[in-house]
């Protein structure tokens, strides 16, 4: 009897194990605690359970994306006018892909612009699914960072990252997620931060194209967690 | 043959055994790429898609081989320069 109990208790233990395993990590949100606005704190509070099920969308349904710590929040874009407390929703990622020789001909704007048209507005209508947010009166924008391996980069060596910042303010947003402004319009009124590693390339002109990849693309035999639905 | 019975097998057992050792030089060579199973868990994915079964990447495989793929943090623009909390 108590070995049949010793058997159900680890059978139970793993079970915990192995669902706290297939689970995304909080610490890619940034906790309340640490904003430094009450405005951002606010936000953080109100849309913590938004923020929660956009980190466990990416993790379960874009598994090829990687979330850094404290990657995803309200953050106050470094660029605008610092007196004014503006917050945006903000996604940082970095995208894992096979290297290509077809991208790694492409120049740094063109890779840019490649990515943008992947990545971004997925990733804003990911970031809307609650619609609340595109009203939310103390919400300012939403940026989204993207970020890949350099192609020159080599195996074995320290990786390179090429990385865009993506700006855009809320009435952008809304425009975009409510179909009266395409993805080409968002690039044109966006603000595109683009930088070499560390080192800073200035505003970036983004050439941006509908891209229908992410509706597509699956990772062979990936299979999301038992009770995960991805659309 | 009687005896050939007996020899036979064992024969074929010192093949198989000739057959399954590595040279010398193989290990050595071996021992310079030791990440071909870096890790357990890289041992039990490959084991659980070993050719003839069907095939199946949970997000946890892919944590593992994304882990093990890591060849140190990236050179990169640190959040700091982008935004504040």
């Amino acid at each position: 009897m108590s070995a049949r109990l010793l058997t159900a208790a680890l059978a139970l233990s793993l079970m915990i194990v192995g669902g706290a395993l297939a689970a995304p990590s909080e610490d890619r949100i940034l906790p309340v605690d640490q904003y430094t606005s009450q405005k951002a704190r606010t936000l953080a509070q109100k849309y913590a359970p938004a923020l929660r099920a956009l980190n466990a969308g990416i993790y379960h349904c874009l598994p090829w994306l990687d979330v850094p710590k404290q990657s995803i929040g309200f953050f106050r874009p470094k660029h605008l006018a610092q007196p004014q407390d503006y917050r945006y929703l903000s996604l940082r990622i970095y995208i894992e892909q096979e290297t290509s020789p077809q991208f790694a001909a492409l120049g740094l704007k063109e890779r840019a612009s490649a990515m943008f048209s992947r990545y971004v507005g997925a990733m804003l209508r990911r970031m809307t699914e609650r619609a609340e947010l595109v009203t939310e009166p103390l919400l300012d924008g939403f940026s989204v960072i993207l970020g890949w391996v350099k192609p020159t980069s080599q195996p074995g060596e320290r990786p390179v990252h090429e990385t865009i910042a993506v700006f855009a303010d809320r009435p952008t947003i809304a425009d975009y997620v409510a179909g009266r402004a395409s993805i080409r319009d968002l690039a044109g009124r966006a603000v595109v931060l683009g930088y070499d590693g560390e080192t800073p390339l200035g505003r970036l002109k983004i050439q941006a194209w509908e891209d229908n990849f992410l509706k597509t693309f699956q990772i062979a035999n990936y299979k999301p967690e038992p009770g995960v639905t991805c659309r | 043959m009687r005896g050939t019975g007996g020899r036979l097998p064992l024969a074929g057992a010192a093949l198989l055994l000739m057959a399954g050792c590595a040279t010398s030089e193989e290990w050595t060579t071996w021992k310079q790429n030791p990440a071909h199973f870096a890790s357990g868990d890289h041992l039990k994915f490959s084991m659980k898609n070993a050719p003839g079964s069907s095939p199946r990447v949970s997000r946890e495989d892919l944590e593992a081989a994304r882990a093990q793929n890591w060849w140190g943090r990236p050179i990169t623009v640190r959040q700091e320069e982008l935004l504040e909390r």
